[in-house]
C-alpha cells in the first residue's frame, strides 16, 4: 500500500487509519494514468498533497477512474487550470487530484449556428483562437485565459472583466456532458439556443465547484466579435467621488462592456471603462461617458487591460475576499472597505457588484474579516474568503451562509455524490 | 378524466387559510380548471385556492403535506403543454390574486413582483424610466411572471435578449415541504448551487413560486423594422444565416411561409406577390448611431439573396403594420381550416431549409396541411397543422404528422420543445433526447426538492417501468 504523505495527516488534523485506507492507486493505474511522487506536490491544497494525480485522456478514463474512487469511497478534487481550485474549505481527506487538461479537443463548431462544443479541459484562450477566425468569441473574459480551462470557469462561475455586460458563463452554456461520482455518464441540455425540455441541469453543474460531477464536455452559444472596442481610464480624485460616478454611469443608454474600479496604495483610485460594438455606437457612448462623468479619460493599451484582468488573482496576497452585493451597492461596499481597511487593495466589477479585497502583507484578524462579511450582509450581499491560511479559513468560514433551501442543497449533494468523493466538505454549508 | 370531490374538512381547512371567497370546490366551477391551453387532456381538481400572500401558500402546502394531497401551481393557465393540469387531482394553487409589484429598483435594475403579476405589467411599471422586462412571450398580456419562470418562456426577441432564465436573479418559493426559501436575490452571482436556474423551467414541479426578482433591460433607443418577400423559402433562410455571419444580431427575425401568407393575404390584403414563398420580418434595435449602417448591411444581404420586395417601416404606425403580418398570422390560419394544432420544436438554425422541406413532405405523406410561422433567428419552429377535429381519421393523421415532426427535429440535433415545455404533452418524447441515466439525474433533482412527489405530480418524466 502506498504511504500517505505525512503532511496530509499533520495539516488537516484528520486521523487516518492506515489499515482501512483504500489502495486506490493500483486500481486507478489499471484504468488510467495515475501518477505518484514528487509531481503530486503541485496539486497541494491547504498544504495537503494528494496520494495520486489522475490524468485521464478520454471520457471513458474519467468514468473508470471515478468508478474506482466511488467504489473505494476515496475523496479527491477535480482540477482545471488550477487558478481557482484553492478556493474552498480545507479538506478532510484528499486522496486524488484529477487533472482535466488532457481532455481538450474541439468536438463540434458550427459558426452559422453560433454554437460550439468542446471538451472541458480546453483553455479559454484555445477556444477563443478557434472562434476568432470566424469573427466570433465566447464572451467570458476571465483573468487567466491561457491557464483557466472552460470546465473550471464554468464550475466556479468565473466572472471576468466584461461580466456586467455578458453575464456569467452559465448564460452561454447550452449543454453539458458530465460524469457523475458513480462513473455514469450523463448528458444534459441540447445544443440549440432555445430548449426547455426538462430541468436545466447545465445550470446546476455550472457553479457547483466540482462537487456534483465532473464536467467533460460543454456546449456554448457564442457571439459575434464586436466591430471595435475601446478601453479608457480615469483617475478618481477621492473615494467619495465613487458615489457620484456610480450614479453617472448608471444610465440606460450607457452599455459599457467593462466598468472596473481599482485601488492600490501607490496608484490610488482609478476607474476603467470598456466600450465595444459598432463603431458609431462606441463613439456615441464615449461622448455620453464624458458628458455624464465630467472626467478626463485616457485611452489605455492592451497590456493595461491585461494587467487589469488578472491583477486581483495574481497579486501576492496573503488573504483575499470576494464580496458580492447588488450592483448599485458597489460604491458603498468599496468605500466602507477602504475606510475600515486603508491598507487593503481593491478591485471591483463596478457594474456587477463584485468587489475583491486583498492584503499583501498583514492578514487582518478574524474579527475584522467577520466585520467585512457583516457589511456585505448589510448590503444584501455575501462574502467569500477566497484565500487565507487553513486556520483562518476554518475560523471565519470560507463560504457565507446560504439564505434558503439548504435542505435541497444537501439532498442534491447526497443524490449526486452519495459516497462523498467529490471534494466533500469543501463547498457551502459543509457540502 | 380524474374527478375526485374534496372532503368537507379539506374545504373547511382551506377556507380557514385563504378565506371562503378564495376557495372553489363546486364541481361546475372547477371545470374551468380542468385544463390549461393544452386542451387534449383533462382532469378536474378537488379544489382551487386563490391566495394573496406567501404565508397562505405556505399553509396550503403544509396542509396538503399533512393530508398527502397533491398540489398544483397555476398562473393564468395559458400553458400549452398541460403543465397546470391537476393530473392526479388535488388542490390547484392559483396565483391570480398575487399580482402586486412589490418594488421597482432602478439603480439596481431590478423589479420585484408577486408571482401572479402579468408579464406586461412589469414593463408598464418601468417604461417611463427607460427600461423594460425583456422576455416577451406572445401571451405577455395575460401570462403571469410565475408561469413564465416556471416555463422559462421565450418570445420573438429572445435571439438578442435571451429567455426568461437570463433575466431572473431571485425567487421566493414555497418548497414542497412547506419551507419558505429565498433563492438568490438582487446580486449577479449567487452562493451555492444555482437553484434559481434549476427552478426556472421546472414547470411547477419543484415548488410554488411566490415572488420573483427580475432584471430590467434598457429600452432600445431606436429600431429599424423591415419586411422582405422571397420567391423561395431557402433564400429567406439563407438571409437569416448571412445576417448572423455578418456579425449582426437583430432583435428579431421572424418567418412566415407560403401557406400562412395565403391566409394573411386573404385577411389583411398586404398585396404580397402571388408567388411569394416566404416573408421575413427583421427588426434591429439599439443605439441610433449605428442602426442605419446595420440596416443598410441587412438590406444588401436581403437583396443578394433574391428578396423581390422589401418594405421598411418609417414610423411606429408602419412598424405596427409590418408586425401585423407576423402577429396575426396564427389567427388568420383559422380561415383555412376549422382546427389547428401548434407544434413547438427547435433545430440548429443552419438546418432550417432542410427541416422545413422535410416538414412539407411529412404533411404530404400524412395528407395534412402544415403552415409555418417561426422565430427563424433561434431555429425555433412552430409548425401549425390545419385540420378538422370532427374527422377522427384526420385527427389520427395529424397526430402521426406531429409525431414525425418532433422526431425529425431531434434527429437534426434539435429539441422537442423550445418554449412550451414538456408538461404532460411531451413527457414520452423525453426519451428521444435523454437516456435512462440522463433522466435518472433529472429525477435526482426532482427528489431533492420534492421527495414526497406531491408537487404537480405526473409531469415532465416519461412513464418509468415499474412506476404506478
Ligand atoms: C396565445 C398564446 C401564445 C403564447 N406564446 C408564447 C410565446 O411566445 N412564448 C412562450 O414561451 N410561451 C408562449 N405561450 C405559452 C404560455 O403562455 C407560457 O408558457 C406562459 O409562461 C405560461 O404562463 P401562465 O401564467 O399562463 O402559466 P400557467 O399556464 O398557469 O402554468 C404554466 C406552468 O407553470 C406552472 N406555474 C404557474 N405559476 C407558477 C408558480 N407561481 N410557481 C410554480 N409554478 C407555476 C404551472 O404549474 C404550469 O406547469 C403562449 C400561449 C398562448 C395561449
Amino acid at each position: 500500500m502506498p504511504s500517505i504523505p505525512m503532511r496530509l495527516r499533520k495539516q488537516t488534523g484528520f486521523v487516518y487509519n492506515a489499515d482501512t485506507m483504500p489502495d486506490i492507486v493500483s486500481e486507478l493505474k489499471a484504468v488510467t494514468t495515475a501518477e505518484e511522487g514528487e509531481g503530486c506536490t503541485a496539486y497541494a491544497l491547504d498544504g495537503c498533497v494528494p496520494q495520486t494525480v489522475i490524468k485521464p485522456a478520454s471520457v471513458q478514463e474519467v468514468r473508470d477512474a471515478l468508478e474506482v474512487c466511488h467504489r473505494l469511497q476515496a475523496p479527491g478534487v477535480v482540477w482545471g487550470g488550477g487558478s481557482h481550485v484553492g478556493i474552498g474549505s480545507p479538506l478532510q481527506q484528499y486522496l486524488w487530484a484529477m487533472d482535466m487538461r488532457g481532455l481538450a479537443s474541439l468536438k463540434d463548431y458550427s459558426p452559422g449556428d453560433l454554437v460550439v462544443t468542446v471538451e472541458a479541459g480546453m483553455t479559454v484562450s484555445a477556444l477563443q483562437s478557434l472562434l476568432s477566425p470566424h469573427h466570433q468569441w465566447l464572451p467570458i473574459d476571465v483573468p487567466l485565459p491561457d491557464v483557466q480551462t472552460l470546465g473550471g470557469v464554468v464550475a466556479s462561475q468565473g466572472a471576468g472583466l466584461s461580466c456586467q455586460r455578458y453575464g456569467l458563463p452559465r448564460e452561454w452554456l447550452l449543454a453539458v456532458r458530465v460524469v457523475l461520482a458513480s462513473g455514469e455518464g450523463v448528458k444534459a441540455g441540447v445544443g440549440v439556443v432555445k430548449n426547455v425540455a426538462g430541468y436545466d441541469l447545465p445550470r446546476l453543474f455550472a457553479g457547483s465547484w466540482g462537487t456534483l460531477g465532473v464536467l467533460v464536455e460543454l456546449t456554448f452559444k457564442v457571439a459575434p466579435l464586436p466591430e471595435v472596442s475601446l478601453a479608457v481610464r480615469s483617475d478618481v480624485a477621492d473615494v467619495a467621488r465613487l458615489f457620484e460616478l456610480q450614479d453617472a454611469l448608471n444610465h440606460p443608454l450607457l452599455q459599457a462592456e467593462m466598468l472596473e474600479v481599482t485601488y492600490g496604495r501607490e496608484e490610488g483610485w482609478r476607474l476603467y471603462c470598456g466600450l465595444a460594438g459598432f463603431e458609431e455606437d462606441v463613439r456615441w457612448q464615449f461622448d455620453l461617458l464624458r458628458e455624464r462623468t465630467h472626467s478626463e479619460w485616457a485611452q489605455i493599451e492592451a497590456d493595461e487591460v491585461e494587467w487589469l484582468r488578472d491583477r486581483y488573482l495574481l497579486a501576492s496576497a496573503v488573504c483575499r475576499c470576494r464580496c458580492v452585493v447588488p450592483p448599485a451597492q458597489t460604491a458603498d461596499m468599496l468605500v466602507w472597505t477602504h475606510q475600515r481597511f486603508p491598507d487593503a487593495n481593491l478591485q471591483a466589477h463596478f457594474g456587477a457588484g463584485i468587489v475583491y479585497v486583498w492584503w499583501e502583507e498583514t492578514v487582518p484578524d478574524v474579527q475584522a474579516l467577520r466585520e467585512l462579511r457583516a457589511q456585505a450582509h448589510a448590503l444584501e450581499g455575501f462574502c467569500v474568503l477566497e484565500k487565507a491560511s487553513a486556520e483562518i479559513k476554518r475560523e471565519v468560514g470560507v463560504w457565507d451562509a446560504v439564505r434558503g433551501g439548504v435542505g435541497v442543497l444537501r439532498r442534491l449533494k447526497e443524490g449526486f455524490d452519495p459516497h462523498g468523493i467529490l471534494a466533500p466538505g469543501r463547498f457551502v454549508e459543509g457540502l | 378524466m380524474i374527478t375526485q370531490t374534496a372532503s368537507e374538512s379539506l374545504v373547511r381547512d382551506l377556507e380557514r387559510i385563504v378565506g371562503a371567497d378564495a376557495v372553489l370546490c363546486d364541481p361546475f366551477e372547477l371545470l374551468v380548471y380542468e385544463c390549461d391551453a393544452y386542451t387534449i387532456e383533462k382532469a378536474v381538481p378537488q379544489a382551487v385556492v386563490f391566495p394573496t400572500e406567501t404565508e397562505q401558500v405556505q399553509q396550503v402546502v403544509q396542509l396538503c403535506n399533512r393530508l398527502g394531497v397533491p398540489f398544483v401551481p397555476r398562473g393564468a393557465g395559458t400553458g400549452l403543454s398541460g403543465g397546470a393540469l391537476a393530473k392526479q387531482g388535488g388542490v390547484v394553487i392559483c396565483t391570480s390574486r398575487m399580482t402586486r409589484i412589490l418594488e421597482v429598483d432602478i439603480p439596481n435594475r431590478r423589479i420585484t413582483a408577486q408571482a401572479g403579476a402579468i408579464n406586461l405589467d412589469l414593463t408598464k411599471a418601468v417604461k417611463a424610466q427607460g427600461y423594460h422586462y425583456a422576455p416577451d412571450p406572445s401571451s405577455q398580456m395575460v401570462s403571469t411572471i410565475g408561469g413564465n419562470v416556471a416555463e422559462n418562456a421565450g418570445g420573438p426577441h429572445t435571439l438578442k435578449y435571451g429567455v426568461t432564465v437570463n433575466h431572473i436573479t431571485g425567487l421566493e418559493v414555497v418548497l414542497p415541504d412547506g419551507e419558505v426559501a429565498w433563492l438568490g436575490g438582487k446580486c449577479e452571482q449567487s452562493l451555492g448551487y444555482d437553484l434559481v436556474g434549476v427552478f426556472t423551467g421546472s414547470e411547477g414541479t419543484l415548488g410554488i413560486l411566490t415572488t420573483v426578482i427580475a432584471k430590467l433591460t434598457p429600452l432600445p433607443q431606436g429600431w429599424r423594422t423591415m419586411l422582405a418577400v422571397y420567391p423561395r423559402l431557402e433564400e429567406a433562410c439563407q438571409t437569416v444565416s448571412d445576417i448572423i455571419a455578418a456579425g449582426i444580431v437583430p432583435a428579431a427575425m421572424e418567418m412566415i411561409d407560403r401557406t400562412t401568407l395565403q391566409a394573411v393575404e386573404a385577411a389583411f390584403r398586404f398585396g404580397f406577390p402571388q408567388d411569394a414563398d416566404a416573408v421575413l420580418v427583421i427588426e434591429l434595435d439599439g443605439l441610433e448611431a449605428g442602426l442605419d449602417r446595420q440596416m443598410q448591411r441587412v438590406l444588401d444581404i436581403c437583396r443578394a439573396n433574391g428578396a423581390e420586395e422589401i418594405r421598411l417601416a418609417r414610423d411606429e404606425e408602419e412598424r405596427t403594420r409590418l408586425w401585423t403580418a407576423r402577429k396575426k398570422a396564427v389567427g388568420s390560419l383559422g380561415r383555412l381550416a376549422p382546427s389547428t394544432v401548434t407544434q413547438d420544436t427547435v433545430v440548429p438554425r443552419s438546418k432550417l431549409p432542410q427541416v422545413l422541406r422535410r416538414i412539407m413532405e411529412i404533411g404530404q405523406e400524412h395528407g395534412v396541411r402544415i403552415a409555418n410561422v417561426f422565430h427563424a433567428g433561434d431555429g425555433s419552429l412552430h409548425p401549425i397543422v390545419l385540420f378538422d377535429e370532427r374527422d377522427p381519421e384526420e385527427v389520427r393523421r395529424v397526430r402521426a404528422a406531429n409525431d414525425a415532426i418532433v422526431k425529425l427535429c431531434v434527429q437534426m440535433g434539435g429539441s422537442i420543445t423550445g418554449e412550451h415545455g414538456v408538461g404532460v404533452e411531451k413527457a414520452e418524447y423525453m426519451r428521444l433526447l435523454y437516456s435512462e441515466t440522463d433522466l435518472k439525474a433529472m429525477r435526482l433533482v426532482h427528489d431533492a426538492f420534492d421527495p414526497q412527489d406531491l408537487c404537480n405530480p405526473g409531469k415532465i418524466f416519461p412513464h418509468m417501468e415499474g412506476a404506478e
